[in-house]
C-alpha cells in the first residue's frame, strides 16, 4: 500500500472509532433480529442515483461483511434518470426499488409528498446533530453522503499562475472551449450547483456560461474524466471523483472556490412498497452508520459531524469557504432550473 | 387454367382445390383472416392508441391541448427541424457512399470482394452506439487520436475535426445507415441479369452510360427504399444523439421526447410530438408510390439468365482505394479503438504495455449487478423476435405478392409501417397500449420481444417480398396447370426458392435487435434490462473502458453467430432475394 492508502485506513479507523463512540445506534439485539428478517429476503435492489459504481462497489462489500446473507444489487443511474425510471415503475404500479438514492433533494420531497416512502426512524441517525435538521425528514429520507463540488484544471496544460481561481473563471472568456460540466437535466448534483451559481450569480451566468463553449457531460463524474484524458483544461467536479482521477495517475489539481465551495447533501430512503423491507431498514442503518461515513470519508467526501477529519489532500469545510443549499431551496429550485437551462443551452 | 390473380372468395372453393371437402371459408382465408388479426393487434391497435391518446383529455372528450402542450417552446420547433436537416444530410451521404461501392461489388471485377462484403456486415453487426463512441474517442475536439495526431504533427492548437457539432452527428449516422443501404442496393443490383447491359453495350453505351441509364433505373425502387429507410433512420436513432447531439447542444425529436417522459410523465403530450413526424413519412411512402408507380421489376423468371461482371480495367485500383477509405471509416479505425479502450486502463493512456489489462472484462463478467445478465436477456429476445418476425413476414409477403387477399394492401401496409416509425415512437405507443391493465405487460420480457417483432417486421416483410417478388408466378402456375394445390407450389417452388433468404431475414432481424436501443426505451424493468441500455448506461459513468469490453463481447458473441448463420447458408449469404 503506497502513503495516500496507509494514510487513508488510519482516518477510515479513527473515523469509525469516532463515529461509533458518540452516537446511539440501534440495540444490539434489535439489529440481530433485523439482520434475520433481512436474510430470509435474500436479495435488495439499491436505486443508486447517487454514489459511483466504484463507491457503490466498497460500499456493497463493507455491508455484506458486517450483515452477511443478503446480496445487494446497485441500479446506477444519474439522479435524474433514477428517478424517471424509480416514477415510471411506481406509475404502473410496479416495485423494483427498495432503496431509492438521488442527489437532487427535490425527488424525497416528491416521493414524500406522494406517500411513497416508508416510515421508518433509522436510529443510527439519530446522531445528527440539529443543525442539519434542514437538509432532511427524519422517518421519511435521510442524508447518506456529503461532500464539496468544486473546481479542478488539468496541470499539464495550464499553468499554476493561469489556473482558476473561482466559479466566475468558467465564464471567462479566456477559457472558451476548454470548460467541462455536467447537464442538471441528468445530474442530481449537478442541480444542486446549478442552484448554487443562480444564488450567487444570477440567471446571466447560464448565458455566459453556454457562450463559452463548455462540454456538457450527463453525470458529475463526467467533468473529471474529460480533464483526466485532456479533452478539457478546467471543469466543476465533486471532490470524490477528482481524488479517484488523481489516484489513478491524472494531472488534476484541486482548486477551492474563492466563492464558496458548494457543499452537497444526497439522501437516501426507503420506498414504502419495498419489495424486500427488512433489507431495506438494515441497509438505511447501515448508511446512516459510522462505517459506511467511514467509507465516503476515506473517498474525500465529508461527514455532516464536523469532528470527523477528512482524507489527507482534502480541506475541512471549516477550513474553507463553502456554502449549502437547504432542501426547500433545492426543491423549488432545480425543477425550473432545468427549464431554464434547456432553453438557454438548446439541449 | 386457374389464374391465382383473381381474390380467393371468387374462386370459391377451387383455389384451394383439393380441400373442396372443407367449408367454404377455406383454410387459406382462414388462414389470412388470423394473419391480419395479429397484424393489426400489434401495429393497429398501439399506433391508433397513439393517435387517440393525443387527442383525448382525461374526462375522455377530444381536444388539442395536448398538442399546444407539446409544441409550447421554440426548441421544440428547432429539434424537427434540426432531425429533418439529419435526415436530408446522412440519406445524401449514405446513398453517395453506398451506391458506388454497391456497383463495383455486385456488378464489377473489383477484387477483395469477399472481404469489402465482410467488412460491410460488421459495420451493421455494431451498434449505431457503439460506432459513435468509437468516433468520439477518435474525434473528440481536443483528446481524440485524429486530434492529437494533427496537433501534434503540425503544432496547431485545435483538432482538425470536431465529433461534437452537425457534421459529427451526420458522419457517425451515416457510418450506420450505411449498412443497410449497401445491403439492399446490393441485393437489388445482384439479380439483374447482363442482358439488358449488353443490349446498351451493343448499341455503343460505355461503362458509365450503361451503368447510368440502365442499371441503375432498375435498382431505382432498391434505391429510393433504401433512401427512405437512411432517412428514417437519421430520424429514429437515439443513442447516438444523447452521446453527440447534446454535448454539441443539437436538440433533435428524439432527445426531446425523451423529455416527455421525466415526471411527470405526459404520454400524450408525447403522444402529440411524435404525430408530425408521421405525417411526414406517409408523405415519404407517397412520394415513393408516385415515383415507382407500376412498373415492372421482375427480373428473376423460370428462364436462365446469365450475370456477367463488368470489367472496370484502369478504374479497378481506384475503386477498391474509394472501397477502402469508405471502410476504414466505418469500421477498422472505430473498431481499433475501441478494442484498443476494452483492454485498457484507461484510453487516453494510449498504446503503452502497463495499459494494458483484463480487469474490465473480469469486472463486467463477475462484478457488475447486471452487464451478463443484459446479455443473456439481449440474445433471448432478439432469438425470439427474429423467429416470430420471418414467420409473419412469410406469411404476409406471400399474401402479398401474389395478391391472394383484397386486403393485401392492408397487409403491407401494417408490415411496412412500423419501420417508417421511429423505435422511441413505438416504444411509447406500446407502452401506452401495452404495459397498462388490461394487457398489463410492463415490465415483462414480452413487451421487450413484441416492440422488436414490430420494429423489424418490415425488414423481414421487406427481403422476404423481394425474394417472392423475383420468383415469377409462372412457376406456381406450372404446378397448378399440372393440378397441383397453391400449397404445393408454395411447399415445393417457392419455399426452396427463398430457403436462403428466409434464413437471412431472421438474422438480419436478429441482429438488429441486438444492437436497437430506441424501441427498448420506456420498456424494460431492471430484470429485463437489454444489453444496448447496459452501454447507455456505461457512457453515462463515462465509464468507455467497460463500454468498449461489452460491446466487444457482444460483437464477438454476433459474430460467432453470423458465422454459423455463413456457414450454413453458403457463400451468398448476403444476397437477399437472389438467385440461388
Amino acid at each position: 500500500m503506497n502513503r495516500t492508502q496507509t494514510s487513508g485506513a488510519t482516518f477510515v479507523l479513527a473515523a469509525a472509532i469516532a463515529g461509533w463512540l458518540t452516537g446511539p445506534a440501534l440495540t444490539q439485539e434489535s439489529t440481530a433480529t433485523l439482520h434475520k428478517a433481512a436474510q430470509a429476503e435474500k436479495t435488495l435492489s439499491w436505486c443508486n442515483g447517487s454514489l459511483p459504481d466504484a463507491s457503490a462497489e466498497k460500499v456493497i462489500n463493507a455491508f455484506g461483511k458486517q450483515y452477511p446473507g443478503i446480496s445487494v444489487k446497485s441500479l446506477r443511474a444519474s439522479s435524474q434518470v433514477a428517478y424517471q425510471r424509480l416514477m415510471q415503475d411506481l406509475e404502473n404500479n410496479m416495485h423494483n426499488c427498495d432503496v431509492f438514492g438521488s442527489g437532487d433533494g427535490s425527488h424525497f420531497a416528491e416521493l414524500a409528498r406522494r406517500g411513497d416512502l416508508m416510515q421508518y426512524t433509522v436510529a443510527s441517525a439519530s446522531s445528527i446533530n440539529a443543525q442539519f435538521r434542514d437538509l432532511y425528514e427524519p422517518g421519511l429520507y435521510y442524508p447518506a453522503t456529503t461532500f464539496l463540488m468544486v473546481m479542478a484544471y488539468n496541470k499539464n496544460d495550464v499553468q499554476a499562475a493561469d489556473a482558476p481561481k473561482n466559479w466566475s473563471d468558467l465564464i471567462d472568456p479566456k477559457w472558451k472551449g476548454k470548460v467541462a460540466i455536467a447537464h442538471p437535466a441528468y445530474s442530481g448534483n449537478i442541480g444542486n450547483w446549478a442552484v448554487y451559481m443562480e444564488s450567487l450569480y444570477g440567471p446571466e451566468f447560464f448565458q455566459k456560461l453556454a457562450k463559452n463553449d463548455p462540454l456538457v457531460g450527463r453525470s458529475s463524474g463526467d467533468p473529471a474524466a474529460q480533464l483526466a484524458s485532456g479533452e478539457r483544461k478546467i471543469g466543476i467536479t465533486p471532490m470524490a471523483e477528482i481524488l479517484r482521477a488523481i489516484n489513478k495517475g491524472a494531472p488534476i489539481e484541486i482548486v477551492y472556490p474563492s466563492d464558496g465551495s458548494l457543499v452537497i447533501v444526497t439522501h437516501m430512503a426507503v420506498l414504502k412498497k419495498a419489495p424486500h423491507p427488512n433489507a431495506a431498514k438494515l441497509f438505511m442503518e447501515f448508511v446512516m452508520g459510522p462505517e459506511f461515513g467511514a467509507i465516503m470519508t476515506s473517498e474525500g467526501r465529508h461527514s455532516l459531524d464536523p469532528a470527523v477529519p477528512t482524507a489527507p489532500g482534502v480541506k475541512r469545510i471549516s477550513e474553507i469557504k463553502a456554502g449549502r443549499l437547504t432542501i426547500d431551496q433545492v426543491k423549488n429550485g432545480i425543477p425550473p432550473l432545468i427549464e431554464r437551462w434547456n432553453a438557454t443551452f438548446g439541449g | 387454367m386457374v389464374s391465382i390473380d383473381r381474390p380467393i372468395s371468387a374462386v370459391g372453393g377451387g383455389a384451394l382445390g383439393r380441400f373442396a371437402v372443407l367449408p367454404r371459408v377455406g383454410l387459406g382465408q382462414l388462414a389470412i383472416f388470423i394473419l391480419v388479426a395479429i397484424l393489426a393487434f400489434i401495429v393497429l391497435y398501439p399506433m391508433g392508441g397513439l393517435l387517440l391518446r393525443s387527442l383525448r383529455d382525461p374526462s375522455g372528450g377530444y381536444t388539442v391541448a395536448h398538442y399546444i402542450d407539446a409544441f409550447s417552446r421554440a426548441r421544440q420547433y428547432q429539434a424537427y427541424i434540426n432531425s429533418l436537416l439529419l435526415g436530408v444530410a446522412v440519406t445524401g451521404l449514405t446513398l453517395a457512399l453506398a451506391v458506388p461501392m454497391a456497383w463495383a461489388i455486385a456488378r464489377t471485377d473489383m477484387p477483395f470482394k469477399k472481404l469489402f462484403r465482410t467488412a460491410v456486415f460488421g459495420t451493421y453487426i455494431m451498434p449505431a452506439y457503439l460506432l459513435a463512441i468509437g468516433w468520439i474517442l477518435l474525434a473528440s475536439p481536443n483528446a481524440g487520436w485524429i486530434n492529437k495526431l494533427f496537433m501534434g504533427s503540425t503544432g496547431v492548437a485545435t483538432g482538425i475535426f470536431n465529433i461534437y457539432s452537425f457534421s459529427g452527428l451526420v458522419l457517425v449516422i451515416t457510418l450506420s445507415t450505411f449498412p443497410i443501404v449497401f445491403i439492399l442496393v446490393t441485393a437489388a443490383l445482384e439479380v439483374i441479369s447482363s442482358e439488358m447491359e449488353d443490349a446498351a453495350n451493343i448499341l455503343g453505351a460505355g461503362r458509365l452510360r450503361t451503368g447510368w441509364y440502365v442499371t441503375l433505373p432498375l435498382v431505382l425502387p432498391a434505391i429510393i427504399g433504401a433512401s427512405i429507410i437512411s432517412f428514417l433512420e437519421a430520424l429514429s436513432l437515439v443513442g447516438t444523439p444523447t452521446l453527440i447531439a447534446i454535448p454539441a447542444r443539437i436538440s433533435v425529436v428524439t432527445t426531446e421526447l425523451q423529455q416527455f417522459f421525466n415526471y411527470p410523465i405526459k404520454v400524450a403530450a408525447a403522444a402529440a410530438y411524435c404525430m408530425p413526424l408521421l405525417v411526414i413519412t406517409i408523405l415519404l411512402l407517397g412520394v415513393r408510390k408516385l415515383i415507382l408507380g407500376r412498373k415492372g421489376f421482375v427480373t428473376l423468371t423460370g428462364k436462365g439468365a446469365e450475370r456477367r461482371v463488368i470489367p472496370l480495367g484502369v478504374w479497378k485500383w481506384p475503386m477498391v482505394l474509394y472501397a477502402f477509405i469508405v471502410v476504414c471509416l466505418m469500421l477498422m479505425l472505430p473498431s481499433v479503438v475501441l478494442v484498443h479502450a476494452a483492454f485498457a486502463k484507461a484510453w487516453f493512456r494510449g498504446w503503452a504495455w502497463d495499459n494494458f489489462t483484463l480487469e474490465n472484462f473480469r469486472y463486467l463478467i463477475f462484478d457488475h449487478s447486471s452487464a451478463m445478465q443484459s446479455v443473456v436477456n439481449t440474445g433471448v429476445y432478439s432469438g425470439t423476435a427474429a423467429t416470430l418476425a420471418v414467420l409473419l413476414a412469410v406469411a404476409a409477403a406471400y399474401v402479398t405478392t401474389r395478391k391472394l387477399s383484397r386486403l393485401a394492401l392492408f397487409i403491407t401496409f401494417m408490415c411496412i409501417i412500423p419501420f417508417v416509425i421511429p423505435g422511441i415512437i413505438l416504444a411509447i405507443a406500446i407502452y401506452a397500449s401495452f404495459a397498462p391493465p388490461p394487457v398489463a405487460l410492463y415490465g415483462t420480457m414480452t413487451i421487450l420481444v413484441l416492440a422488436y417483432l414490430i420494429r423489424f417486421l418490415p425488414i423481414a416483410f421487406v427481403s422476404t417480398s423481394a425474394a417472392i417478388g423475383g420468383v415469377h408466378p409462372e412457376m406456381e402456375e406450372a404446378v397448378r396447370s399440372l393440378g397441383g394445390s397453391q400449397l404445393l407450389a408454395i411447399r415445393k417452388i417457392v419455399r426452396p426458392l427463398i430457403n436462403k433468404s428466409i434464413v437471412a431475414a431472421w438474422l438480419l432481424v436478429f441482429i438488429g435487435a441486438t444492437r436497437e436501443l430506441s424501441s427498448a426505451m420506456f420498456l424494460y424493468v431492471p430484470q429485463t434490462r437489454p444489453m444496448s441500455i447496459t452501454l447507455l448506461d456505461l457512457s453515462m459513468e463515462n465509464q468507455l473502458e467497460l463500454l468498449a469490453a461489452l460491446g466487444f463481447m457482444m460483437l464477438v458473441a454476433t459474430f460467432v453467430v453470423v458465422f454459423i448463420g455463413t456457414r450454413l447458408l453458403g457463400r451468398d449469404f448476403m444476397v437477399i432475394g437472389g438467385r440461388q
